[in-house]
């Protein structure tokens, strides 16, 4: 099994994740077919898995960032609401624009951190950022994420949280 | 790479530290955590997280594995049936069998009819001679 096929079988699902927060799932599925192609067309770094990782989703966020600035259209959400969740749509659609209202770069940070589970020196590496900023940057967009969402809407995500352990 | 930042404080930064599984300050971790402001810290950042990872969908849809399998059984099949198709098309034109046939269709044979047909001429005459080298049957 070559490298490539390796890593497509280790992140495919982050990466379509990490990619569905940015520009919804359906242009998700696209791009994360496009980075992987990338990934197997480009020598992989041959140093440790983070390292790899962090190759990997700088692809993929570069790639992100082009079909933003194709687009020119702000990530589409909506879609994701119709997902089946454990979460009301309210809180989804809360979650959404909160997110929405974060700079472009936390929400990068924020997403690669929670939904892609990168750390901070992967995160740094893949962003171009040291670690002491993705350190800054995700304690802004979890307090800006905090004060935008209600204590209602935290309260049930939290219940939610507690009901699924 | 961007160097400007600001220092996250206390108590957030060892509750970040010890959720996101860097090093952490222990005294540090246990000092906010004694805090109301720590823990609702707490409380928000797993909240946050748990539904930034369930309001999405959680897999690649398209299974790549699945799917490279079937491109490469269709494709296996496609190449098998050009292949066999070359290789009978390549094999009618050079197999000396079809051109030989190929040759005798275009020949014209022509039959007269008012002639009677004739015995071929013998290559070798057997003699037989009674109660030497033939015997009638009753005689068996």
């Amino acid at each position: 099994v070559g490298t490539s096929h390796l890593l497509f079988a280790t992140y495919r699902d982050g990466v379509f994740r990490y990619l569905s927060r940015i520009v919804g799932p359906a242009d998700a599925s696209d791009l994360t077919q496009e980075v992987f192609l990338r990934v197997s067309r480009s020598a992989a770094p041959e140093t440790n898995a983070g390292e790899q990782r962090a190759w990997v989703f700088r692809i993929a966020r570069n790639l992100a960032l082009n079909h933003r600035r194709d687009t020119d259209r702000r990530p589409q959400f909506v879609a994701l609401v119709d997902t089946p969740s454990s979460a009301s749509q309210e809180d989804a659609v809360a979650l959404h624009e909160a997110l929405d209202q974060l700079a472009a770069l936390d929400r990068d940070v924020f997403l690669l951190r929670e939904v892609a589970g990168l750390s901070y020196d992967e995160i740094a590496s893949a962003s171009e950022l040291t670690a002491d900023a993705v350190r800054s940057r995700l304690h802004r967009a979890r307090q800006q994420l905090r004060a935008s969402l209600s204590p209602a809407s935290r309260t049930r995500v939290a219940f939610h949280t507690r009901e699924q352990r | 790479m961007t160097t400007t930042h600001t220092p996250v404080p206390e108590p957030f930064a060892a509750i970040a530290a010890f959720l996101d599984g860097e090093r952490v300050d222990t005294a540090a971790l246990k000092h906010a955590l004694s805090t109301d402001e720590g823990r609702d810290y707490l409380v928000d950042v797993l909240a946050l997280r748990q539904s930034a990872i369930e309001m999405e969908p959680v897999a690649f849809p398209i299974p790549p594995a699945a799917q490279r399998r079937r491109l490469a059984g269709v494709t296996a099949a496609a190449i098998a049936i050009v292949a066999s198709a070359f290789g009978y098309v390549v094999g009618g034109q050079t197999d000396p069998i079809g051109r030989s046939s190929a040759s005798v269709s275009s020949v014209e044979a022509v039959v007269d009819v008012s002639m009677p047909p004739q015995a071929p001429e013998p290559t070798e005459i057997v003699r037989l001679l009674s109660g030497v080298n033939w015997t009638t049957s009753g005689e068996n």
